[in-house]
């Protein structure tokens, strides 16, 4: 039973409420809007596991023991941990050469009392053959892909590791991933697609940090249990552009990845000179599971990432954990229009 | 006259600890040369060439120390062997040599005297050296870096976190900073022994 249907309103949530091309929204003068600059870094195969497991991660007892956020001593030097990993030096065994290290993301928000309203702006970057796709393209149909994902606040990891929360040693191309054979055994995810998606730690009875297999793909909790889960807060919303069409997406992870079922989320993005310039609308409130329910004066820990060169699944480049905050403090400061 | 002979015959006959005053002096000069030929013969056995004299150091941990900031760094301070694995005072210094023995030992008898048997004990040879420095509180280490010296301001957000969190639970230096002058081989250590 796949995660779509341990929410089986969701398809139909989607289809009613799902913003509509011609949605109104008012979106703010972005030369008003302050703006943010972060690092996304090539993470390698850098999974939660690694993050959490002393031999691999010098940061590990901080990050268990202290509770430290990623952000605390990982913003500044991104671009040097990507450095290490797009070659192959660090955490990476499929090196894809030529690939950029890291992306400078600039980043405005603003909010109104239906709305928040970001605007991403990224370098196009040069086109480098992946030497393990058909045609170098992982993904052909889509130059670049940018995706956002929002945390609910209430599970401690998720806070202070943002997108490496849903990110594990056993998913798509990372060490731990188990045989395609052995995949079908595991009933109440969706493996058809010949892998395990990202998901939350909550929606697994164990997570192994250091023996092998790493992960816990195989040990998913009950429906009930993971659907209790959902409702304390694990999972992360998660919303992604695709530059063909303009499409917009909104899911979330919880015990697999769906990119379906939010109430709303609209992007427009297009290559202006040698830049992505991305916008997002995206509606504050919302009941659906899944969904992020954004208050003005609260912060929201997120996450961004972008898909550059035709890229998929884990050849990404992403930020390290962020504050959002709605009028609120935050690296990022979504100002109220 | 008689006062001078009188004077050279008590000096003659006066005993230092049981010794006459020609026996001690003869004592004491060999015992400075003895304890300079003693001190010489150490520190030669102290120093980088002499360390790297044996090709199967020659050509793995000094290659590796090379490439780091220990070797080479923007202000010309260098760090040689000695410096981080032998004790700079004078009792754990002689008990570190003892031990070294061992080493020369292995040489001779051949368990390590190749770069590729070095290769196929290196992870154990380094946890040994992790558990001593662990034992002293990384000693050597703190011959050159301590907390309380440290300006906080000119450290990069990771390491400031790092040695805030440190110096809160009385961690030490080789806790974290295993395999910065060598090939890191710490990877291979499991959780719990990372954790040690």
């Amino acid at each position: 039973m796949s995660q779509n249907r341990l929410f089986p309103t969701l398809g139909a949530a989607a289809v009613a409420l799902a913003m509509a091309p011609g949605m109104a929204f008012a979106a703010p003068d972005w030369s008003k809007v302050p703006e943010t600059t972060t690092t996304l870094f090539y993470p390698g195969q850098a999974s939660l596991e690694w993050v959490m497991n002393g031999p691999d991660h010098g940061g590990a007892r901080s990050f268990v023991k202290k509770g430290d956020r990623c952000y605390e001593c990982h913003n500044g030097e991104q671009a040097d941990m990507g450095a290490k990993m797009v070659t192959g030096k660090k955490a990476e065994k499929m090196v894809i050469p030529g690939k950029r290290a890291a992306i400078p993301l600039k980043i405005k928000a603003a909010f109104d009392a239906t709305n928040l309203y970001m605007r991403f702006e990224f370098p196009a970057g040069p086109h480098n053959d992946v030497p393990f796709a058909q045609g170098g393209k992982m993904d052909p149909e889509n130059e670049v892909k940018l995706a956002m994902m929002i945390d609910p606040g209430k599970v401690d990891v998720q806070t202070r590791a943002g997108c490496w929360s849903t990110c594990h040693a056993d998913a798509r191309d990372m060490p731990s991933a188990p045989d395609k054979a052995k995949l079908a055994a595991v009933k109440g995810i969706d493996t058809s697609a010949g892998y395990v998606t990202k998901y939350v730690g909550d929606s697994r009875t164990a997570l192994s940090i250091a023996e092998e297999p790493r992960g816990g793909w195989d040990k998913l909790k009950p429906t009930p249990e993971v659907e209790a889960a959902v409702k304390n807060g694990a999972f992360m919303d998660l919303l992604r552009w695709k530059a063909k069409g303009n499409v917009s997406e909104d899911g979330f992870i919880a015990a697999e990845r769906v990119m379906k079922g939010g109430e709303g989320v609209k992007f427009e993005g297009k290559k202006e000179g040698d830049s992505w310039v991305v916008v997002m609308t995206r509606k504050l409130g919302s009941t659906a599971p899944g969904d992020v329910a954004l208050e003005a004066g609260k912060s929201y820990t997120v996450g961004f990432a972008v898909h550059d060169d035709y890229t998929a699944g884990r050849f990404h480049h992403v930020s390290v954990d962020m504050h959002l905050g709605l009028g609120a403090d935050g690296e990022i400061k979504a100002v109220k229009q | 006259m008689r006062e001078n002979r009188s004077l050279f015959s008590r000096l003659m006959t006066t005993k230092i600890l049981g010794a006459t005053l020609v026996g001690a002096s003869i004592l004491f000069i060999g015992g400075i040369m003895f304890w300079g030929a003693f001190n010489t013969a150490m520190e030669a056995t102290n120093n980088l060439d002499f360390c790297i004299s044996c090709h199967e150091m020659e050509s793995t941990v000094y290659q590796e120390y090379k490439q780091t900031i220990h070797y080479t760094n923007r202000s010309g301070v260098r760090a040689a062997c000695p410096d981080c694995h032998v004790p700079r005072d004078w009792v754990h210094k002689i008990v570190r040599k003892i031990k070294a023995s061992n080493e020369v030992y292995h040489k001779l008898v051949g368990s390590v005297n190749t770069p590729e048997k070095f290769e196929a004990k290196r992870f154990d040879l380094a946890k040994r050296v992790w558990a001593t420095m662990k034992d002293t509180n990384s000693r050597e280490c703190r011959n050159c870096h301590a907390f309380d010296q440290m300006n906080p301001e000119m450290q990069k957000p990771r390491a400031r976190k790092q040695h805030q969190n440190a110096v809160e639970d009385g961690m030490t230096c080789i806790d974290c900073h295993k395999g910065i002058a060598h090939k890191p081989v710490h990877d291979k250590l499991t959780a719990q022994e990372g954790k040690e």
